[in-house]
């Protein structure tokens, strides 16, 4: 993708992992990131965006109480023709067994991130993981 | 009446009968007694001359003799011998006795001769007499031997006089043949008798009778007929009486006795005659009553009279026959009632066909079976049957069920005909939407000669049978599913009969087989415990032989050996099988070789332990080391560096109680988990326990809030594990009590008997979802699932606690409502005071 990364919305329902990941992308990556303790939440503050507000990806944690992953995914996608629903996203979990992250990318997401990230590297990881995203057609 | 003139009375006719019998049977009677009388009546009158016949010659035999001896005796006399001697002497006077001697007979008539050695007449009492008789006799007597000679002509008899032994001269009797009969004085009452010789002349005839002349010589033949004396009439000689009976006496005779016999045979006619007439009259008299009865009968219908029965058995017979008849033709009346009721009441359609194929009369149920109201019979029906095109007139044929030539298919009833009775199956079809199935079965009528005379037919609605068939045939199939599934399952399946003693095998599927190592013959009728062995858990097959004994399910995990004696573990589950009535018919077993799994699960449990010992070590410094950082940083407090600290430090605990509780679970699973239980007041724990969580409370905003009405009672408990319970519950109602800021805690004692008190523990939040409910106290490592992160922790938390409290001879549970909140309870034994006992345990960890 040729559009730098700049923003980056991340959604977990641990409050310790989902404060860590944000710190780290915030300092090693420098990226304005913007962290949700769940689903629903992020459904309602993308929802409060302005078009031109919205960010570049979403990083979504794969097990949360009532709203998972997946569901939040299909959520977004369902937004369409709202650009929001064209927002890359990649998944993060403790499970990434070759089949669960076959499944979750069939799902439609860019890549899985398997949890625990390694924090120093965890911000190089996302950028390449944004740049090889295909341009959209 | 249009017989009359060729009937005659039953008097009449008894006589026309009879008497050509009768009257020649009795006059052969009267012959046969006539004759059998003559005959006996002859027979008598014989035996009465006989008698007198023998008396006769009886007679004359005496006379013979007397006269002999007197012969003798004159033979003998002095007088005579010395005559002979001197005959000087005797010239003078012998012949003067001869001449007064008087022969002993009838009339003193006979010759008496005197005779010398040479034949000179000494003396004679009748001088005219010489003797022209053969001589031969003189040379016999002058020898010295007497004579004696019975002829026709009369009777001679010599005596020789002796003298010293030599004979000198004869004395000789003469008499005449009619003097020598007179001796006999022979009666002639009862008819003729004649004196015969040989020759058949004739010495004497009784008087008055004019046939035979006496000294005439007859002809044999004429005394045919005579009666012959038996004996000559004396000694040798050739005389015989004969005798002929008078006839007219016999006939007199016989003829009294006939008299008698005739009158008894004409009394016996008439005794006959008058019997015959009499059950004539009697039988014309009862036959009359049955035929004036019939008559009535036929006239006013009417079949209860009876008639009275006489006291002859054959008339009797008849009359019984006649009421016989009468009942039953009464009954047969009834019975027609009954059948006419019986089929009009019959649930089946019946329809009564002549031989022609018209019906002739139906029931009431083939109306409903062509759903005609109008109370006809639809005519397409007939016309089927009558022109057997039945598919063109509403009525389709299905199947036959008996073998029908294709070409003969167009008559209806061609196989009844032949074989007397066929079913088809064919489909009625009311209207166009509804049709109904039935089974016509025809049955053919047959008269005595074998000719068709109809057809009943009936109609079997097969509705329901066709929808059994059915689900007959999807029930084969599902067993035969069922019963392949259970073949090739991969658990064992076994069947035991649960009525006989120790419950032996009656099926057991291939992994059975498999699985115990035997072949099937070593297995069926076998009680499945042969699979233990001496390392076999006694305990447990305790558990299964109660749960069999208690008739209840059972599952457990127990060492089984196979036959080559290799142990494999074996979950096993008994499940008993009854009957409708309740009794216990089979137990079915399912045996699944876990050995693996357990391996597997043995290895897991190795692995964690060791895993969490190994973490526990370097854990224990990490988190040492942060919590002192933590507590001593000295910099900005909003600092990220402090967050990331606080962090840091937060979950460095949280991994250590998961690390604690992976290693609770492996010493509860175990049975390593040691207990140092003590007394404790109830109040303390619970405010212990409350305290002890209040910060992390907190961290949630929630307040723990203990009721005021704690009992004052005391539990026994080891403490240390008692709060860990308190802990992980109230941390789980803290965080789950986000919406309210309030936990309670509260107790009461439940059960004053037993004496135990419940600890109850409610928070206000959502409640616990009905999926979880079911697996709440089991332990995460079985589960999977994203609800086990809707408790933050190690999922381990209510596991270890349940085991605690079951440790404590207590239990655990909850009670849930959405949007209302949970309240977990504890119960536990109670006591009003420490006994000295747990005063003298140490608390310990």
């Amino acid at each position: 993708m040729t559009k730098p990364l700049k923003t980056i919305l991340t959604v977990d329902d641990d409050d310790d992992i989902r404060m860590v990941g944000a710190l780290v992308l915030k300092k090693k990556g420098g990226f304005d990131v913007t962290s949700k303790p769940s689903g629903q939440r992020a459904l309602d503050y993308l929802g409060s965006l302005a078009e031109e507000g919205l960010p570049d990806l979403i990083m979504l944690d794969v097990m949360m109480p009532q709203m998972d992953g997946p569901q939040m995914l299909c959520a977004i996608r369902a937004l369409t023709p709202h650009p929001v629903a064209d927002i890359p996203i990649i998944f993060m979990t403790a499970k990434c067994q070759p089949d669960e992250v076959e499944r979750l990318i069939a799902l439609g997401a860019v890549d899985v991130i398997p949890k625990p990230f390694d924090s120093t590297t965890l911000a190089d990881q996302v950028r390449e993981i944004w740049d090889a995203i295909p341009l959209p057609m | 009446m249009r017989e009359a003139q060729h009937t005659t009375t039953i008097l009449r006719y008894m006589f026309k009968r009879i008497l050509p019998f009768v009257v020649p049977v009795l006059l052969s009677a009267f012959f046969i007694t006539y004759e059998f009388t003559y005959r006996t009546i002859k027979e008598q009158q014989h035996d009465a001359i006989e008698t007198e016949l023998s008396f006769a010659q009886q007679t004359l035999d005496s006379r013979i003799q007397i006269m002999e001896k007197w012969l003798q005796n004159l033979a003998r006399n002095g007088m005579v011998v010395n005559s002979l001697v001197d005959p000087r002497g005797a010239g003078e006077y012998i012949p003067q006795l001869i001449k007064n001697l008087r022969v002993p007979g009838p009339k003193g008539d006979g010759h008496i001769i005197f005779l010398d050695f040479q034949g000179k007449v000494l003396a004679t009492n009748n001088i005219k007499t010489s003797l022209k008789m053969d001589e031969s006799w003189l040379s016999n007597v002058l020898e010295g031997q007497s004579y004696e000679a019975i002829s026709y002509k009369g009777l001679i008899m010599a005596e020789p006089v002796i003298i010293n032994g030599l004979p000198e001269g004869a004395m000789v009797l003469l008499l005449d043949a009619s003097m020598l009969v007179s001796f006999m004085e022979v009666s002639s009452a009862s008819g003729y008798m004649s004196v015969i010789d040989t020759n058949s002349h004739v010495i004497f005839s009784s008087p008055g009778q004019d046939y035979f002349q006496i000294g005439k010589k007859y002809n044999k033949n004429l005394f045919k007929d005579w009666v012959f004396s038996q004996k000559p009439i004396y000694g040798s000689s050739d005389l015989f009486v004969v005798f002929k009976q008078e006839s007219k006496v016999v006939f007199q005779a016989v003829l009294d006795v006939q008299y008698a016999l005739i009158a008894f045979i004409v009394i016996s006619l008439g005794g006959i005659l008058l019997s015959v007439s009499l059950s004539g009259r009697m039988a014309a008299r009862v036959l009359g009553t049955v035929a004036k009865q019939i008559e009535t009968l036929r006239a006013e219908k009417d079949l209860s009279k009876r008639i009275e029965v006489s006291a002859i058995k054959e008339l009797a017979y008849l009359e019984h026959s006649y009421n016989d008849m009468a009942e039953n033709l009464q009954d047969t009346t009834v019975s027609k009632e009954y059948i006419d009721m019986l089929f009009d009441g019959m649930p089946l359609p019946v329809f009564v066909v002549d031989a022609d194929g018209r019906i002739v009369r139906t029931n009431d149920p083939v109306l409903s079976m062509f759903e005609n109201s109008e109370g006809a019979l639809p005519d397409y029906f007939q016309d089927a049957i009558l022109h057997a095109d039945l598919e063109k007139h509403q009525v389709e044929l299905i199947s036959h069920f008996a073998y029908m030539p294709k070409n003969a298919c167009d008559t209806f009833f061609y196989l009844p005909k032949k074989y007397g009775t066929h079913e088809m199956e064919m489909r009625i079809i009311n209207n166009d939407t509804d049709t109904k199935p039935y089974i016509l079965s025809t049955t053919s009528l047959k008269n005595k000669k074998g000719e068709v005379t109809g057809f009943i037919i009936t109609a079997t609605d097969i509705v329901d049978r066709k929808r059994q068939e059915k689900e007959i045939l999807e029930l084969a199939e599902q067993n035969i599913l069922m019963a392949r599934a259970i073949e090739e399952i991969d658990l064992g399946v076994t069947i035991s009969d649960g009525r006989q003693r120790h419950h032996p095998l009656i099926f057991c599927n291939q992994s059975f087989i498999e699985l115990s190592g035997r072949s099937m013959e070593e297995v069926l009728g076998f009680s499945c415990d042969f699979m233990q062995g001496p390392e076999t858990d006694p305990t447990v097959v305790k558990a299964i032989s109660e749960a069999i004994s208690d008739q209840k399910s059972i599952r457990v995990e127990i060492l089984n050996y196979r036959k080559n004696g290799e142990t494999f573990w074996n979950e096993l589950s008994i499940n008993p099988i009854f009957a409708h009535d309740g009794s216990l018919k089979y137990y079915v077993g399912i045996q699944n070789d876990i050995t693996n799994r357990k391996r597997v699960e043995a290895m897991k449990k190795e692995f964690i332990s060791t895993v969490s010992h190994e973490l526990r070590t370097p854990l224990t410094s990490i988190h040492g080391s942060l919590g002192l950082i933590n507590e001593f940083y000295e910099g900005d407090p909003d600092s990220e560096e402090k967050e990331l600290l606080s962090v840091a430090y937060r979950n460095s605990e949280r991994l250590k109680f998961l690390v604690d509780d992976i290693l609770d679970t492996e010493k509860l699973e175990a049975g390593e988990m040691r207990f140092y239980p003590d007394y404790y007041k109830l109040t303390d724990i619970v405010q212990q326990g409350a305290q002890l969580n209040k910060a992390y409370g907190e961290k949630y905003g929630v307040e723990f809030v203990i009721a005021d009405d704690l009992p004052d009672t005391y539990i026994r408990v080891d403490k240390q594990r008692m709060i860990q319970v308190f802990a992980n519950l109230l941390s789980n109602a803290a965080k789950f009590s986000k919406s309210s800021k309030q936990v309670d805690i509260s107790a009461q004692i439940i059960d004053l008997g037993e004496y135990i008190v419940r600890i109850a523990i409610r928070d206000y939040g959502d409640g616990i979802s009905e999926n979880f409910q079911k697996r709440l106290f089991i332990k995460f490592a079985q589960e999977d699932s994203s609800d086990v992160r809707a408790l933050p922790g190690t999922g381990l938390g209510l596991y270890i606690s349940k085991k605690i409290i079951e440790a404590h001879a207590g239990e655990i549970d909850f009670e849930t409502k959405t949007g209302e909140g949970t309240t977990f309870y504890i119960d536990l034994p109670c006591y009003d005071t420490p006994t000295e006992e747990g005063e003298d345990n140490d608390e310990a960890a």
